[in-house]
């Protein structure tokens, strides 16, 4: 069976991170640039996020998720850690492009896996609230407070919507996971 | 509900927590209380997992990584697999994805016999760089002999059509296949050149129409089984001022692993992530 990327990584294929910039490249690249404003800090963050996924390489779990998830989980945590640590706002040009349509960017957006496919489905099932808030907290980067802030929310509503969310598209993705294993099992 | 289900709720709502929002030191503790109560979920991933799915749902993919940067990562690979693997295959300073709110910082970990070395090797050099210097700048003028530059003659770049017969006589798994129009236009022929190991190619274009350049480009790709047949991978674009003989380089964005089609689409200036394949205009079928 041939390796993933990752495999080949942590068994020491240097070849292997070419493809890894190949593959994950342009993603991390996105995932940076969305989050943090400056492009000498997104450039730091994405040098960091490539030897962060090499020193986790060995970590990954194929039926635990795919490889793009894996990367995109290192990516994100990283990220989110510099945003916090440098107190600086994430980017957000304007609140009501982001609050009218949260997820509806499908023409110009990659689908970049297949679980990625399906939750943004699953998004568009919640509450609008709950898409808000999601949003805002994980693609955007923003505090509790700071959501509270932009849509004139108490703080405890923020929280309930975040949680409800999050929880329901884990929900739906362990669902599938399991359908999935079922339908191999039988 | 019974306490055992309350607890596993509130469980829940501060994995979220974490997830996205910044804990408070009362939350981490409680959290850490109630991760060893269901160290079931001491090393669940499944919520951090659905956050990052969450950010690729809608993520833009338009950018590639820049080449500087990509140079720079290159450069810490090597650093990274010379020095590091090693260290890293004992070292349990890993962070557990989705565990830890916090990622430690990664400055690479050498031994202090190392960096002596490192600093020793460095300092020679300078004592070597500052000898010569002197050596040299103390020479008498009377005894240096002007020695006329060599100058290097220029070399033209090759063209694209030169480049394309370089790679055909160069590359041993080279493979050349004639374009095929699904439009059955008799007047366009040419042939695409791909040599995998090199991840080179060419498209040669006979009969190709001329295109209003404000409204649409020729984009071409790549069809690599690895990939699946939905995901064909960007390989350029480009477009034509005269409708004579043309060569363009085959440019993927990614790695192709086994070729098994290359295609010609007409879409928007600039070419497009995901093709509709409305304006399929040339085809090479690469598979035996």
């Amino acid at each position: 069976m041939e390796q993933t990327i990752l495999q080949r990584i942590s068994s020491g294929d240097k070849s292997a991170v070419q493809d890894c910039l190949d593959n994950y490249g342009g993603l991390i690249w996105s995932l940076a640039r969305r989050m943090l404003a400056d492009q000498n800090e997104a450039e730091d963050a994405v040098q960091e996020i490539f030897i962060e996924i090499w020193k986790n390489a060995e970590r990954f779990d194929e039926t635990q998720s795919s490889e793009t998830t894996f990367v995109a989980m290192i990516a994100r945590r990283r990220l989110i850690d510099r945003l916090r640590k440098s107190s600086r706002k994430p980017i957000v040009d304007s609140f009501e492009d982001i609050l009218v349509e949260p997820s509806d960017n499908r023409d110009k957006t990659i689908q970049t896996n297949i679980e990625a496919k399906e939750v943004a489905q699953i998004i568009r099932n919640l509450r609008p609230e709950q898409q808000k808030v999601l949003q805002l907290s994980i693609v955007q980067g923003l505090s509790h407070q700071e959501i509270a802030d932009a849509l004139k929310m108490p703080l405890g509503t923020v929280k309930t919507h975040a949680r409800r969310g999050l929880m329901e598209v884990r929900e739906s993705i362990e669902k599938d996971k399991k359908n999935i294993k079922k339908e191999v099992s039988a | 509900m019974n306490n055992k289900d309350l607890q596993q709720a509130r469980l829940f709502e501060l994995l979220c927590d974490e997830v996205m929002f910044e804990l408070t030191g009362q939350d981490s503790e409680e959290l850490r209380q109630l991760r060893e109560e269901f160290p079931h979920f001491g090393n669940d991933i499944s919520f951090e997992k659905a956050a990052a799915v969450i950010s690729l749902s809608n993520l833009d993919i338009q950018e590639t990584l820049p080449h500087n940067l990509k140079a720079r990562i290159l450069q810490s690979a090597d650093r990274y697999f010379e020095t590091m693997v090693a260290d890293v295959k004992t070292d349990h300073q890993t962070i557990p994805v989705g565990v830890t709110s916090s990622i430690e910082p990664l400055e690479p970990v050498r031994s202090s016999l190392m960096n002596w070395l490192g600093w020793g090797v460095a300092a020679l050099a300078c004592i070597a760089l500052i000898a010569n210097v002197w050596l040299t700048r103390s020479t008498p003028e009377n005894n240096v002999v002007d020695v006329p530059k060599k100058v290097a003659t220029p070399t033209p770049e090759p063209s694209l059509n030169e480049k394309k017969q370089q790679l055909l006589a160069s590359a041993s798994d080279v493979v050349k296949r004639d374009l095929t129009s699904p439009d059955k236009n008799e007047d366009l022929t040419g042939e695409f050149v791909w040599s995998n190991d090199k991840q080179e190619g060419y498209a040669t274009f006979r009969g190709l129409p001329r295109l209003d350049a404000d409204s649409e480009t020729y984009q071409l790709w790549i069809f690599d089984e690895a990939q699946g047949e939905k995901t064909p991978i960007n390989a350029g674009v480009f477009n034509i001022n005269e409708t004579g003989e043309i060569t363009v380089p085959v440019d993927a964005d990614l790695r192709v692993k086994k070729p098994i089609m290359f295609a010609v689409t007409v879409e928007k200036p600039g070419g497009v992530v995901v093709s509709k394949r409305e304006k399929i205009v040339a085809l090479a079928k690469l598979e035996a």
